[in-house]
């Protein structure tokens, strides 16, 4: 018996397509790759710029052995959570949902445990602080959050036909986390309320505005 | 009218996915007149693709058209090393869904059922592989959204797991429990229609 024979498209589509390619030039892998560490450096950097433009960081009253695990957990965490946010594994399509939602969700709550686990661990280092209820913590890292956002955001836009949100939502939470590790090391204070609304509860934003971002930024164009 | 050709057929299987992802790798790094052969590799399977999903040649050309245009677009996005396979078919299915939200006519579609194939003599025998084949084709657009892709890929688009994984965005293990439901499913609706037959 005769195989079924296979549906081709019109031969004319090869010379059209190929034709409308050649008049459009894409650019080549050197120069995607150029530009994404180009942006990726510039949202990293530019928060450590504000940071520094602001005061830089602070001691306070906190150990400075206290301030130095503090910081070294929440950089590790800022880290793990950029590198998988930003790594695709090998793919080009990126790594699964369920790993970029892990990376949105996970990392602000490890940030959490962190901060207040090793704040506990000396006197009187979670205790409330009156003037400091976390507004200020909330604004800045809000403040520092968005424009690595928006670096990751212009690094990979277009390039997600799978899960948009998803890997919206996972740069979101990356750029929170490497706020507020920024922010950590000008507040001492490891009050549980404070380092949720100063701390993570920014970070969670910014996944949830990256989730919303990446739906209309990070999906390929569709044609008109 | 879309040629109709079993002369021209796409390479398949694993050697047809590699050097698509081999010139696709020269593409992506700069070399121009690889995209003809990307296009050679990949077209076929996308318009096979397409065309099963949308009904229409000429719908199915025209997102053809646009996702290599895509993948032109993209190709310094292209990972070095990867699969250009599932990377092809996701943006295929993305242009595809898109297209259905734009136009409104996805429920329309699903109701039209199956295109008409070839005319053929009216042998019992082919009669009933076609009856057979209407049968299927009803249940299987009777499954979950999840588990009918799922089950197209790998069935009819001859993807691997790991394929299916990448381009619906999950893990191989997500996918192996679609299937195995999908099956299940099938199996209790033909089951059930050859009871039905039977009484």
């Amino acid at each position: 018996m005769p195989s079924e024979p296979t549906p081709v498209p019109r031969p004319e589509l090869r010379a059209k397509v190929l034709e409308l390619a050649r008049r459009t030039p894409a650019p080549v892998r050197a120069q995607v790759t150029k530009r994404t560490r180009g942006l990726v450096t510039a949202g990293l950097l530019l928060p450590i710029a504000l940071f520094l433009l602001l005061g830089g960081a602070e001691q306070g009253p906190r150990p400075r052995l206290l301030l130095l695990l503090t910081f070294a957990g929440t950089f590790a965490i800022a880290a793990l959570s950029l590198w998988a946010a930003l790594s695709r594994g090998g793919r080009t399509l990126g790594r699964a949902r369920a790993w970029l939602v892990v990376v949105a969700l996970l990392p602000p709550l490890l940030l959490l445990v962190w901060k207040v686990g090793f704040s506990a661990a000396f006197p009187n280092m979670t205790q409330a602080w009156a003037a400091r209820p976390g507004l200020r913590c909330f604004g800045v890292s809000l403040l520092f959050g968005v424009v690595p956002l928006i670096a990751f955001l212009s690094a990979r836009r277009g390039s997600d036909p799978v899960h948009p949100r998803a890997l919206g939502a996972a740069l979101g939470a990356a750029g929170g986390l490497w706020a507020a590790t920024l922010v950590d090391l000008w507040c001492p204070v490891g009050f549980p309320w404070h380092v949720l609304l100063g701390h993570v509860l920014p970070a969670l934003l910014l996944a949830t505005l990256g989730a919303l971002a990446g739906a209309r930024l990070l999906t390929p164009p569709s044609p008109p | 009218m879309p040629e109709l050709s079993s002369q021209t057929e796409p390479a398949t299987g694993q050697q047809a996915r590699d050097d698509a992802s081999l010139a696709m790798d020269r593409y992506a790094a700069g070399d121009d007149s690889a995209f003809g052969e990307v296009y050679d590799a990949l077209a076929p399977r996308l318009y096979g693709y397409l065309l099963r999903q949308t009904r229409e040649a000429a719908r199915a050309e025209d997102l053809l058209q646009q996702t290599l245009l895509q993948i032109h677009a993209a190709r310094g996005r292209f990972f070095p090393g990867a699969e250009v396979v599932p990377w092809a078919f996701a943006i295929a299915r993305r242009l595809m869904i898109d297209s259905y939200r734009k136009k409104k006519r996805e429920a329309q579609l699903v109701e039209e059922g199956g295109p008409e194939p070839p005319s053929a003599p009216g042998t019992d025998d082919l009669l009933h592989r076609k009856r057979l084949v209407q049968e299927l084709d009803d249940e299987v657009s009777k499954l979950p959204e999840a588990q009918r892709v799922a089950l197209e890929l790998t069935r009819r688009e001859g993807l691997s797991l790991r394929e299916v994984a990448e381009v619906l965005g999950t893990t191989v293990m997500a996918v192996k429990l679609r299937l195995h439901r999908a099956q299940a499913s099938l199996r209790a609706g033909l089951g059930k229609r050859r009871r039905d037959d039977a009484e």
